[in-house]
């Protein structure tokens, strides 16, 4: 069997042979503002879907459950994601 | 586009569609003995009929496409004091099997219990995902 060194990927930094850069479409903090937009749906979403189970107008105990744990784990991953985002701040804060 | 939250989408609409399942057998044991219905006759056993709703290329969610009822012969009992037996005294008894319901219902409820054992093995995997940023 013949090993074709092309077959395997170059490790190299930056944009790769045949790959053109393009600039980033949106910036992080439209991503990041974005991300903040659904989770916040998300929270609307479950406490409405909470507020009509408990009410008695809906009995869709699964579908309030996984509404409930789709607005905690969008939650965990936002502050994760923040956490880190302050984290670097910090850090470049710290570069003298 | 899928996310972090496609596949609970699709446990979410296989446990709607057992709940539906549930319902339908719970339809059949609660009129396992009625011997009037609107469309004249006694009651005729019901099934779900599934059907998969495919919204991404390869990924598809579960949705009831109808509820169908089982045309099979219900059991003749003889009992001419009922108000509905025929010339015979013979009463036409719906077509509904506890036994076979049953079994059915714990069908369901495995299955429903599987799509919730999903969702929780999602849930661990979102979970350990964030883990690694600590």
């Amino acid at each position: 069997m013949r090993i074709d060194p092309s077959d395997f990927p170059r490790l190299s930094i930056g944009p790769q042979a045949g790959q053109t850069s393009k600039p980033p479409t949106e910036s992080f903090i439209d991503t990041l503002k974005e991300a903040i937009q659904s989770t916040n749906t998300r929270i609307k979403e479950s406490e409405r879907m909470g507020v009509e189970l408990a009410q008695g107008r809906s009995g869709n105990i699964h579908e309030t459950m996984i509404a409930m744990q789709k607005a905690g784990i969008s939650t965990q991953l936002l502050v994760a994601v923040t956490n880190k985002l302050i984290e670097g701040y910090n850090q470049l804060m710290q570069l003298r | 586009m899928t996310d972090l939250f496609t596949a609970m989408d699709i446990s979410a609409s296989g446990m709607r569609a057992q709940r539906t399942r549930m319902d339908v057998i719970s339809s059949n044991i609660a009129n396992a003995h009625t011997t009037r219905t609107d469309a004249g006759g006694p009651y005729q056993r019901r099934d779900v009929v599934f059907r998969e709703n495919s919204f991404e290329s390869q990924l598809s969610s579960v949705e009831v496409e109808s509820i169908v009822s089982d045309p099979a012969p219900g059991k003749r009992m003889h009992d001419p004091s009922h108000p509905d037996a025929d010339e015979q005294g013979y009463v036409t008894l719906p077509n509904v099997n506890l036994m076979e319901e049953m079994v059915n219902m714990i069908g369901a409820s495995r299955a429903f219990e599987a799509n919730t054992t999903a969702v929780k093995a999602q849930k661990d995997m979102a979970a350990k995902a964030l883990a690694i940023g600590r």
